[in-house]
């Protein structure tokens, strides 16, 4: 017998259900320690905004949280749509800090829906009114095929490809032209 | 190290991997993972902004 189950993505709130997370995986451990130790108070002083998907009785099915970042590059871009941008040393970018489904609901688009929200926010909101030029994650090697499907670019160096959590990024100009 | 990041900060690119990522920069197209990605942030935002719920379904016991 199958059961429908639904959830909403809105913010984290402080009574959002955090305890019951099951991150499955010993690799994931850390994302339900922040989940239920830091991302209230990260929320609290603006350093990270987490949104979750939370059912009706505000149980946290998954999360993802976001921050302000940059990608530094020494000044060795050169941009021809914005000439002045090549004096500085970075751009802007949104990071993806944190993102986890409780393993029970994995394979449920959940994680796909948070990314979704999170592109849609930095499309329709940051960009256009402070400026966002990628969206970036430090994968854990195990998501980089997830990262893949939902658009992202891995930098293929071989740095890049040997790290632990390797660098992925989806470049926002050409998706917003 | 030409690659530096933390999780809630900056990532500091230099030498081959600054070059490299440029170089995605300059000549990557949109790929369509990244236009299916569009789309569906357009329709989750659209639901989200319309107050509806995402639904799945779940084997009981689960």
């Amino acid at each position: 017998m199958a059961a429908s189950c639904s959830y909403s993505i809105r913010k984290l709130q402080g009574s959002d259900s955090v305890n019951s997370f099951k991150s499955g995986d010993q690799l994931f451990a850390p994302l339900k320690a922040f989940l239920k130790n830091h991302a209230k108070e990260f929320q609290y002083s603006h350093v990270a905004q987490t949104y979750v998907a939370a059912d009706s009785s505000n149980k946290v099915l998954g999360f993802i949280t976001l921050t302000c970042s940059e990608v530094d590059l020494r000044n060795g871009y050169s941009l021809q749509d914005c000439t002045h941008a090549n004096n500085y040393d970075s751009l802007p970018a949104i990071k993806i800090a944190r993102l986890a489904v409780d393993s029970r609901y994995r394979g449920n688009l959940i994680g796909e829906n948070l990314i979704a929200y999170a592109l849609s926010l930095a499309i329709d909101v940051i960009a256009p009114s402070v400026g966002c030029r990628f969206v970036i994650a430090d994968a854990k090697t195990s998501a980089v095929s997830f990262y893949l499907k939902q658009g992202f670019t891995l930098l293929d160096t071989e740095d890049n490809q040997q790290r632990d959590e390797p660098i992925m990024f989806m470049d926002l100009l050409p998706l917003l032209d | 190290m030409a690659i530096k990041t933390s999780t809630f900060g900056r990532v500091e690119l230099s030498g081959q991997d600054a070059a490299r990522f440029i170089q995605h920069m300059n000549e990557n197209k949109p790929n369509n993972f990244a236009l299916a990605a569009v789309e569906r942030a357009k329709k989750v935002s659209e639901k989200i902004k319309k107050g509806e719920q995402f639904t799945f379904l779940i084997q009981n016991g689960s």
